[in-house]
């Protein structure tokens, strides 16, 4: 189906069934290849292993990943950088796990017995469901947090606890669909996505515990208010955190992160082929593609966002309560909140070219505007 | 006897004068400048081979003119790499463009920090800016915006964090846009980064 709405049928293959047994059904594991389509994965009637890699419309059928005793096709879970795949195939009457990676050609590349694949890693390996890291060789290259599950957002939780705890600094790849089974790639399949830095956004910094606290504050009263004076519709937190899920952040912080596009960041919906780094400027935050329907991201300068395990003592999250709610989800620059009398009356204050006076705003849960001559409220002050 | 002797000799001379000729022809060819020399990257040495300039591509894919004489003290050290100008952390002054075809300039300390930097934005709007070891101190040129565009026309010189600045704030109204000059000192002090 494309972004339109329309969907074509597409043929992977024809085959002839024997007269008078019902017409089979081929088990096929799909997976997306980076921003170029889908593979298919399955064992064709004639018992060979087949991949068609779908392109547009267009199918091309070669020879899919082949090992001694499989019982079905391997099925693809996750994508390397390096545009190969890891998979899992289940060997012999026990149906025993093994983690396949072959390439685009189907050509096997490694196996290792009783495990699966997780989660891949920016070194071209891979996280495995035992916790056990592999090289883009297959070789066990360290251990991570043991038996931990690494959730859609990417947070790791130990298994038998709710209690999230910070992930070691493993180099999680860059993913266009780095990792098995996340129903959050919904979002992000097609297009790289910062693992890292939406972890910690998402799960670390605009939680759930925050947004508890900011529906009862002087802020959310006044933004729901200021967004009626802007006639501005719909505006709800619930609305705002489906906006959150939607949205990608982006870390220049972590490395070859600053490399991507504005195209790559806003899945394609931008033609913009400038680099974040560059859109970033000089600025601490940058929101690309805004509004409540968009792909929309936002960039993060480096130094912005504390180390996981560090609690925050810059208070990142009024910048991004600043990006997420004027910005990705009303879809207004600044200049509309500054000039608006109501925001005005509610101690927004602009004395010069920076928009960082609105974050400022906002950490004084929207009371006041710091440097203000005449005012004494202390930025950072909102307790949210 | 005798014509064979006049034969070879003749022989003799016409190899001899191609031969001249051939090299003067030669020679003034080397004498000319190529109109045209392709190459992938070009290489500044010092007198001991250690690198000081690197022409082309760096490793973020910016094509530069990069230079440093870092290198030189130790000389080249059998079994050390050469310093590697194409690691931008490694250039001290580059000058060039972006792989995104944004030109700018930079400068880095010993550190290997960035100083300056020079460039245009995305919309052709240049900004200038100045740090120290913790991050920028100086902002000249158009103003940083977290919604850029190229209907960001606000123009200022701001000291980080915001204490002090001066500039002009763009403002559109009913379609037409509109400067408002400003200067602002903040009252007391701010801790330093």
């Amino acid at each position: 189906m494309n972004s339109a709405g329309a969907s074509d049928q597409i043929v992977l293959g024809d085959w002839v069934a024997s007269s008078g047994v019902d017409i089979p059904t081929i088990p096929t594991y799909v997976i997306t290849n980076a921003d170029q389509g889908v593979i298919a994965s399955f064992i064709a009637l004639t018992g060979e292993p087949v991949i068609a890699t779908v392109t547009g419309t267009s199918v091309s059928v070669g020879p899919g990943p082949s090992i001694a005793g499989q019982n079905d096709a391997v099925a693809p879970a996750l994508q390397a950088e390096d545009g190969s795949y890891v998979g899992t195939a289940y060997v012999g009457d026990d149906r025993t796990p093994y983690i396949v990676a072959f390439d685009e050609s189907g050509t096997v590349r490694w196996t290792v017995p009783n495990d699966e694949p997780k989660i891949g890693t920016d070194d071209g390996g891979v996280i495995a469901k035992s916790g056990i890291m592999y090289d883009q060789n297959g070789g066990a290259s360290g251990f991570s947090v043991a038996a931990a599950i690494y959730s859609w957002t990417s947070g790791a939780y130990e298994i038998g606890s709710v209690h999230r705890f910070p992930s070691p600094p493993q180099g999680f790849a860059l993913g266009w669909f780095p990792s098995a089974g996340d129903f959050g790639l919904l979002f992000a399949s097609h297009f790289p996505t910062d693992w890292r830095a939406n972890d910690e956004v998402k799960n670390d910094i605009l939680n759930d515990k925050m947004w508890a606290k900011f529906a009862r504050s002087t802020c959310a009263s006044i933004l729901s208010q200021g967004m009626s004076a802007l006639a501005i519709p719909n505006y709800t937190l619930t609305a705002i955190r489906q906006k959150e899920r939607q949205t990608n952040f982006y870390y220049l912080g972590q490395s070859n992160v600053g490399a991507l596009t504005l195209q790559q960041v806003t899945g394609y919906e931008l033609s913009n082929t400038q680099t974040i780094t560059s859109y970033l400027g000089g600025a601490n935050a940058a929101t690309v593609n805004m509004g409540a329907t968009k792909q929309t991201a936002v960039i993060l300068k480096a130094g912005l966002l504390p180390p996981l395990s560090i609690p925050s003592t810059s208070h990142p999250e009024f910048t991004l309560v600043h990006e997420l709610i004027l910005h990705a989800w009303a879809a207004q620059p600044d200049d509309v909140y500054f000039n608006n009398t109501f925001f005005q009356q509610k101690g927004l204050w602009r004395p010069d070219a920076a928009t960082t006076w609105i974050t400022d705003w906002l950490s004084t849960d929207c009371t006041c505007t710091p440097g203000r001559p005449g005012t004494t409220c202390t930025a950072n002050t909102a307790k949210w | 006897m005798k014509s064979i002797v006049i034969i070879a000799t003749a022989l003799a001379c016409g190899f001899v004068g191609g031969a001249a000729g051939t090299l003067t022809i030669l020679a003034r060819e080397h004498a000319r400048p190529a109109e045209l020399v392709r190459a992938r990257s070009f290489e500044l040495v010092g007198e001991r081979g250690q690198v000081i300039s690197h022409w082309g591509l760096d490793r973020a894919q910016n094509a530069v003119i990069a230079f440093s004489t870092r290198g030189l003290a130790g000389g080249v050290v059998p079994g050390r790499p050469p310093l590697d100008l194409t690691d931008p952390n490694n250039q001290t002054v580059a000058i060039g463009v972006l792989n995104d075809d944004l030109p700018f300039l930079a400068m880095r300390g010993a550190d290997r920090k960035t100083r300056v930097r020079l460039m245009l934005t995305l919309w052709d709007q240049p900004s200038l800016l100045m740090e120290d070891d913790t991050g920028p101190r100086i902002s000249l040129g158009i103003a940083p915006s977290d919604t850029p565009g190229p209907r960001n026309n606000s123009w200022s010189l701001m000291f980080v964090p915001d204490v002090a600045s001066i500039g002009f704030l763009a403002n559109t109204e009913k379609g037409q846009t509109y400067v408002k000059g400003g200067v602002y000192v903040r009252p007391g002090k701010v801790k330093y980064p």
